[in-house]
């Protein structure tokens, strides 16, 4: 489709264009928004610039109190400079709601570049403090990390080194009393489930004098986060990208 | 204190700092001080064992999209609870739970739709916020609408949720919606007819002191600052005392160099005039989405064996900050959580420096708390039998990554992460020297929630779905119960017939505890 051709391209360049989640979640018409956003381009991104944010205060059309109020493109009709249609009005419009939806919810913003890390160092760090628990061949055992670049973008790829999924890791928990240990599988502040190695459940009640001891695999990772750089992740991320 | 002294007291703004609400909870936070402290001791730790369920009420809302979240504090006045959610206003009998009237308008727009904190009583006379920014006065008794006031505009997409505060005639709002990069403003409207009596902006117009923390007129009008949560007043100083909001556009800096006045700020107003007298910037130039809303609560305590009058906040950003309410000069501002890695200290005023290196970065930036902060909006409380000020925190990292690194972003420039591994606290800080008395790690993450204290040394809070009863002195757990849901507003509490309840909101539904009295045979 052209206009993710184009967009693909734009992101690259000008991050402020809409990311196709939030094109997508603004629910305005797929056609009209690529006839609207192509006629913005060459009619009216000279003086609003590319993303409507204007080329001075005047011209920005997001921080506009006017085209928020109207939510469409009619005003244009007043506009000094241009005479459109009423198709390409509507058109504009639903480009116009495409912008402001981009910059007003959260989370439909494109991620720009991860990848700045040096791979290199990352290896070196991963040898030093992951290779306790971590294997780089293909060996499918838990903790194996070989193909990691392949499977997953580097914003997931990032998350997920430093917080990986719970599902694979099981807790296991010793609580006292009774004294009984096994797999951690609800705790709250008043009760604990917990399987012990017979697959029996006990749930256990709990006050301020239960001893509980969890031993999380997990743990070593978020004990990590105090004494980690940014530079130390990226590099890491950078090293674990590369495995292909 | 009697009902009718409380509400002269309310209209004529005498001193409430030395007393507290027993038979009444007049105003969102029981009275002005934000401390959330009541003199009730029929409850205690002796038998607070004994309180069991005295009634529930699970309430329907007239929308049939969405369902009720109660985040509002009910008001209970002369027997009568008035509460909100969402498009609706309800009155329920608070001896029995028996809903009296509801009231019911759909908000118009595409904001968020999300919470709402309840009400103001002036006379007879209910006073909230719509979602889409109108100061809507009814009728206590029907719940019949008097009159309907817009106060600002939702196609720009404001949107309001606070509890209004009334100062002897003055109806304090303000507005709400940081998504859009519109400027925030707290007004004053007349309680009979809902004109407008005066309206501070957050962001000062050029030739207004503070306009110098703004590189232009386009970057100060554009800045956001939405004080959503209700403050607290000093009636012998005249001062209200509210936190205001982030800077706009949100995440990113780069078009907003310099402190951005008056965002993430403690003001101190002049309910009279709207006049501004004292300010402090919690957090300068925040980078993080952490508004400085939180309650600032009214301390009169003794620092260095003098008295003094304090104000206290748990900030969202991490920091505890004790400062003089009557000059605003800082008292002492500590690491509340330990954490903590976003800025480089504290300055000479008392105020932290951010790290630049932790603004969000386009690679990802590791930083301490996430964006929902250290805490957030529930209510803390503060007793003054034990010195303590209480408030649920999260310590907790998030990554956070900078989205639009355009030389004027604009709205949410910026993108979270969430990591894991969060551990999350009951804590009780001394506000003499801002450090833990006690902290309870809570045995799974969840929170912050609303909590109350009483003089029957009680701490009242939820965690998941349990409500949770604290010795206050030593945070040991005394007592405990399950509800529907969690814990979604700050938990009150009154006397009615003699008997002490305890109320809380949890989802759609509003329960009551009181002691349980077996009745005596024949």
């Amino acid at each position: 489709m052209k206009l993710v051709v184009v967009l693909l391209l734009t992101t690259s360049l000008a991050a402020q264009l809409p990311s196709r989640a939030a094109i997508a979640g603004s629910n305005q018409d797929e056609a009209a928004v690529e006839r609207g956003s192509a006629l913005f381009a060459a009619q009216c991104a000279t003086c609003h610039g590319p993303a409507g944010r204007g080329t001075n205060p005047a011209t920005d059309l997001i921080r506009s109190a006017l085209v928020r109020r109207e939510q469409t493109a009619e005003k244009l009709a007043t506009h000094p400079d241009a005479a459109f249609t009423k198709g390409q009005m509507e058109d504009l419009g639903a480009w116009l709601k495409v912008l402001l939806f981009s910059v007003s919810s959260k989370g439909n913003q494109d991620f720009l570049n991860i990848l700045t890390g040096d791979a290199g160092k990352g290896g070196r760090f991963f040898a030093a403090n992951c290779a306790g628990c971590h294997t780089l061949h293909s060996e499918k055992a838990t903790g194996d990390l070989a193909g990691m670049g392949e499977k997953y973008d580097a914003s997931v790829l990032q998350s997920l080194w430093l917080n990986p999924r719970r599902a694979k890791t099981p807790r296991t928990v010793t609580v006292t009393p009774p004294g009984i240990t096994g797999t951690l599988e609800r705790i709250d502040e008043f009760s604990l489930v917990l399987k012990d190695e017979a697959g029996t459940r006990h749930t256990v009640r709990l006050d301020d004098d239960t001893r509980v001891e969890i031993k999380d695999p997990l743990q070593a990772h978020y004990d990590f986060y105090p004494r980690l750089t940014d530079a130390d992740i990226h590099n890491v991320t950078a090293f674990l990208a590369s495995l292909k | 204190m009697t009902v009718r002294n409380l509400i002269t007291a309310l209209l004529m703004g005498s001193s409430l700092l030395a007393q507290t609400p027993d038979e009444a909870w007049p105003t969102y936070n029981g009275d002005y001080s934000g401390r959330r402290f009541s003199g009730l001791t029929q409850v205690n730790t002796g038998n607070v064992e004994k309180l069991a369920l005295a009634w529930a009420t699970k309430v329907t809302s007239g929308a049939t999209g969405y369902g009720v979240r109660i985040s509002a504090t009910p008001l209970m006045l002369e027997g009568v609870l008035y509460f909100t959610s969402l498009d609706n206003v309800w009155a329920v009998d608070a001896r029995s739970g028996r809903e009296i009237w509801r009231y019911y308008r759909e908000a118009k727009g595409d904001m968020p739709r999300t919470g709402n904190r309840g009400v103001a009583l002036y006379g007879k006379w209910l006073y909230f916020v719509t979602l889409d920014n109108n100061l809507v006065s009814l009728d206590a008794a029907t719940g019949k609408q008097r009159f309907l006031v817009q106060f600002a505009d939702p196609k720009q997409l404001f949107f309001s949720t606070v509890a209004p505060v009334v100062i002897r005639n003055h109806v304090i709002i303000a507005t709400g919606g940081d998504s859009l990069d519109i400027p925030a403003y707290i007004e004053a409207h007349d309680p009979e007819t809902g004109a407008l009596q005066w309206k501070w902006r957050v962001t000062p117009a050029k030739g207004e002191p503070g306009f110098e923390t703004w590189p232009s007129e386009y970057a100060a009008a554009s800045g956001g600052g939405h004080p959503w949560i209700s403050g607290t007043y000093d009636p012998e100083l005249n001062l209200y005392y509210v936190g205001t909001g982030n800077p706009d556009p949100v995440g990113a800096g780069q078009s907003r160099k310099g402190d951005n006045l008056y965002t993430c700020s403690i003001v101190a107003l002049n309910p009279d005039t709207g006049k501004l007298v004292w300010h402090f910037q919690v957090s300068p130039h925040d980078t993080h989405d952490w508004d400085a809303v939180q309650t600032p609560v009214l301390i009169d305590g003794v620092i260095d064996g003098k008295p003094r009058k304090l104000v206290a906040q748990a900030g969202r950003n991490g920091y505890f900050t004790v400062l003089d309410r009557t000059t605003g000069k800082n008292v002492l501002t500590t690491r509340m959580l330990p954490t903590l890695n976003w800025s480089k200290g504290v300055n000479s005023a008392g105020q932290p420096i951010p790290d630049p290196a932790k603004e969000p970065q386009p690679d990802g930036t590791l930083v301490s708390p996430p964006t929902s902060g250290a805490t957030n909006w529930p209510p803390p409380s503060f007793s003054p039998q034990t010195g303590l000020f209480y408030v649920g925190t999260n310590e907790g990292f998030s990554l956070y990554y900078l989205t639009d690194p355009d030389q004027q972003p604009q709205g949410f420039a910026f993108r979270e992460a969430g990591l894991g591994g969060n551990k999350s606290a009951l804590v009780a800080i001394d506000y003499r020297t801002g450090e833990p008395a006690w902290k309870h790690y809570w045995r799974a993450p969840g929170g912050p929630n609303g909590i109350l204290t009483t003089a029957g040394n009680l701490l009242f809070t939820g965690h998941g779905s349990y409500l949770i009863g604290f010795d206050a002195t030593t945070g040991k757990t005394l007592w405990h119960t399950t509800m529907a849901n969690a814990l979604t507003n700050g938990p009150l509490t009154y006397l009615l017939d003699g008997k002490q309840y305890v109320i809380v909101g949890a989802g759609d539904t509003l329960y009551a505890y009181a002691l349980h009295a077996p009745k005596p045979g024949p």
